[in-house]
C-alpha cells in the first residue's frame, strides 16, 4: 500500500497535537505544525469514511496473490 | 480320531509331529466361536513398534497374559496411543502361531476403560502440547490495534462467515478481509483446516478461526494435534471461535485470543469505527485550541511589548545621558587648559635657567665666539694662520675680520 494507512496518519497526527502542546514553538514552525495536522486530520477522516468492506475469498488449494 | 490318537505311548509311530500338534490347535480354536470374535480386558504392557508398523503388546492380568497383535491398518486408525498400564477391552480372535509355537490375540479393535477414545486422545494431546509450552500465557500474542489485513478459516456454507463479515462491515471496513475456506468437521477437517492456515500465513495480520455451534464429535477436529501445531506456528496472532462458548478444544488453548462466538471474535479484532472518528474529530478539537492559545499568547506579548515601549521615558534617558557627556567635555576642556598653561609656565622658567647657562648669556657678559672661514670655532692658536679670514659673533652681531698674527701663551 503506497498510500498512507490510518494508523500511521493517526499516530503522526497525534504527535502533532503533542508539539503543538507544549506551547514552545515558535509561531511559524506553531504555525506550520497545525497546518500539517489539519492535513492528516483528513487523511483519517476520510479513511474512516470508508464505507465497503472488501472481501477475497481463496479457493481451495489457492495461493494469495502478491499484495 | 484325535483323542485316540493322543493316547500315551512310547512308540514314535503314533505320535504326533509338534507341526501337526499345532496345526490341530489352530484348527480347533479356530473353529471353536468361545475363541472368535470375542472380547478381552485386560492391562496393556511391554507395547512394541517396529517399523513394519504392525503393534505389539501384552494384554494381561493378576495371574496370566497374552500377546496381542495390531495390524497396521487398525493401528492407523487409532485415536489414542497405547501405553503400558492403560486398562483396555480388545475386540478380536484368539489364534495360534505353529512357528513359535504361540497363542496370539488378533486385535480387531481397542478401547479404554473407563473413558472413551476420544477423550483419552484428548488428554493425551493436550498434556503433550502442555508439555511442549504450547499453551503457555507468554506465548500468546496481543492482537493489532489497526490491523489491515484480516484473515478468516471457516466454513464457506455456515453462518460464521456471514457474520464476522457483517460485524468487521460495519466497525472496521477499510481493513480487508481473506477468507481461506476449509472444511469444519469429519476425517478430512483438520489436514483441510491446517492446510487453510497455512495458505494465508504471513499474508495477514490477524486470524479469526471459526465454527458455529454443533455437537462434540462434530467440534473434534479441532482437537487434533497438526490443528493446533498449525494455529501454534501461525506467524500472526490466530482468534478461536469454535462451537459454543461452553465448548472448550485445543485449539482455543493454543490460539492466542479465545471468543465466545464468531462475531465477538470480529469484535476483539476489530477497532470501533464510530468510537475513532470521535477520537479523531476530539484531537481536531484540541488542535484548534492550541493554535488559538498560541495566537493568543503572541498578541499578549506584542501588546505587552508595545506597553512597554515608551519613546518619551526613552528621549529622557538620551537626553540625560547627552547632557552628561556634555558636562564631562567641558570640564575635560577645563583642565585640560589648565595643564597647558601649567607646562607652558615651567617651560618658560626652564628657558630661562637655559638662556643664563647658554653661551648667549656669556657673551652678553662680553665675551665673544671666533670662526673661521669653513665654519670651525677658533679655538686654539694653530686654528688660524696670518691673512685668514675669520668671523666674531658678538652680543648684537657679527665682526668681520683677517687674522693679523697669533701668540702662543706660556705655561
Amino acid at each position: 500500500m503506497t498510500q498512507t494507512t490510518f494508523e500511521e496518519a493517526l499516530k503522526e497526527l497525534e504527535a502533532k497535537l503533542e508539539a503543538l502542546g507544549t506551547g514552545r514553538l515558535p509561531l511559524a514552525e506553531a504555525l506550520r505544525t497545525y497546518e500539517e495536522g489539519v492535513a492528516l486530520l483528513r487523511v483519517c477522516s476520510e479513511r474512516l469514511a470508508e464505507a465497503e468492506l472488501r472481501v477475497s475469498r481463496l479457493s481451495a488449494g489457492a495461493l494469495p496473490g502478491p499484495e | 480320531m484325535i483323542a485316540d490318537r493322543l493316547t500315551v505311548s512310547s512308540d514314535p509311530q503314533v505320535a504326533l509331529s509338534v507341526s501337526e500338534l499345532l496345526v490341530a490347535l489352530r484348527s480347533a480354536i479356530s473353529r471353536h466361536p468361545a475363541f472368535s470374535n470375542i472380547l478381552v480386558r485386560g492391562e496393556i504392557a511391554n507395547v512394541s513398534r517396529p517399523p513394519s508398523g504392525v503393534l505389539y503388546f501384552t494384554l494381561a492380568d493378576a495371574s496370566a497374559q497374552i500377546s496381542c497383535v495390531l495390524f497396521r491398518s487398525t493401528a492407523s486408525k487409532l485415536r489414542f496411543e497405547l501405553r503400558d498400564g492403560l486398562e483396555v477391552v480388545v475386540a478380536g480372535d484368539v489364534d495360534v502361531f505353529p512357528a513359535r509355537g504361540q497363542v496370539e490375540f488378533l486385535v480387531r479393535s481397542i478401547s479404554p476403560i473407563g473413558r472413551g477414545a476420544y477423550w483419552l486422545a484428548f488428554e493425551q494431546v493436550r498434556d503433550r502440547l502442555a508439555v511442549e509450552g504450547l499453551f503457555r500465557e507468554s506465548r500468546k500474542r496481543s492482537l493489532p490495534r489497526f490491523p489491515r489485513v484480516i484473515g478468516l478459516v471457516t466454513s464457506e456454507s455456515g453462518a460464521a462467515i456471514h457474520d464476522v463479515l457483517a460485524v468487521l462491515g460495519r466497525r472496521w471496513p477499510l481493513a480487508e478481509v481473506l477468507v481461506s475456506p476449509c472444511l469444519v468437521q469429519g476425517d478430512q477437517a483438520p489436514a483441510s483446516i491446517e492446510a487453510a492456515l497455512d495458505r494465508i500465513a504471513g499474508h495477514v495480520d490477524v486470524a479469526i478461526l471459526a465454527r458455529g455451534g454443533g455437537p462434540i464429535e462434530d467440534l473434534w477436529c479441532f482437537n487434533e494435534e497438526r490443528v493446533a501445531r498449525a494455529i501454534a506456528r501461525f506467524p500472526a496472532p490466530v482468534v478461536s471461535a469454535v462451537g459454543h462458548e461452553t465448548d472448550v478444544t485445543i485449539a482455543d488453548f493454543v490460539a492466542d485470543v479465545r471468543a465466545p462466538t464468531p462475531s465477538a471474535a470480529a469484535e476483539l479484532v476489530s477497532p470501533n469505527r464510530e468510537e475513532l472518528a470521535r477520537h479523531v474529530a476530539g484531537i481536531g478539537t484540541r488542535l484548534e485550541a492550541h493554535m488559538i492559545d498560541h495566537l493568543a499568547t503572541f498578541r499578549e506579548r506584542c501588546d505587552s511589548f508595545s506597553r512597554a515601549f515608551r519613546p518619551d521615558l526613552i528621549a529622557r534617558v538620551v537626553q540625560d545621558r547627552h547632557g552628561r557627556l556634555t558636562d564631562l567635555g567641558e570640564s575635560f576642556l577645563r583642565e585640560g587648559n589648565r595643564l597647558v598653561a601649567l607646562a607652558r609656565d615651567r617651560l618658560e622658567a626652564a628657558a630661562a635657567r637655559l638662556d643664563a647657562m647658554g653661551p648667549m648669556a656669556t657673551i652678553a657678559r662680553g665675551f665673544a665666539v671666533v670662526s673661521r672661514g669653513d665654519g670651525a670655532l677658533v679655538d686654539h692658536v694653530d686654528a688660524v694662520r696670518a691673512g685668514d679670514s675669520i668671523t666674531i659673533l658678538v652680543s648684537d652681531g657679527t665682526v668681520e675680520g683677517v687674522v693679523s698674527g697669533t701668540r702662543r701663551t706660556n705655561g
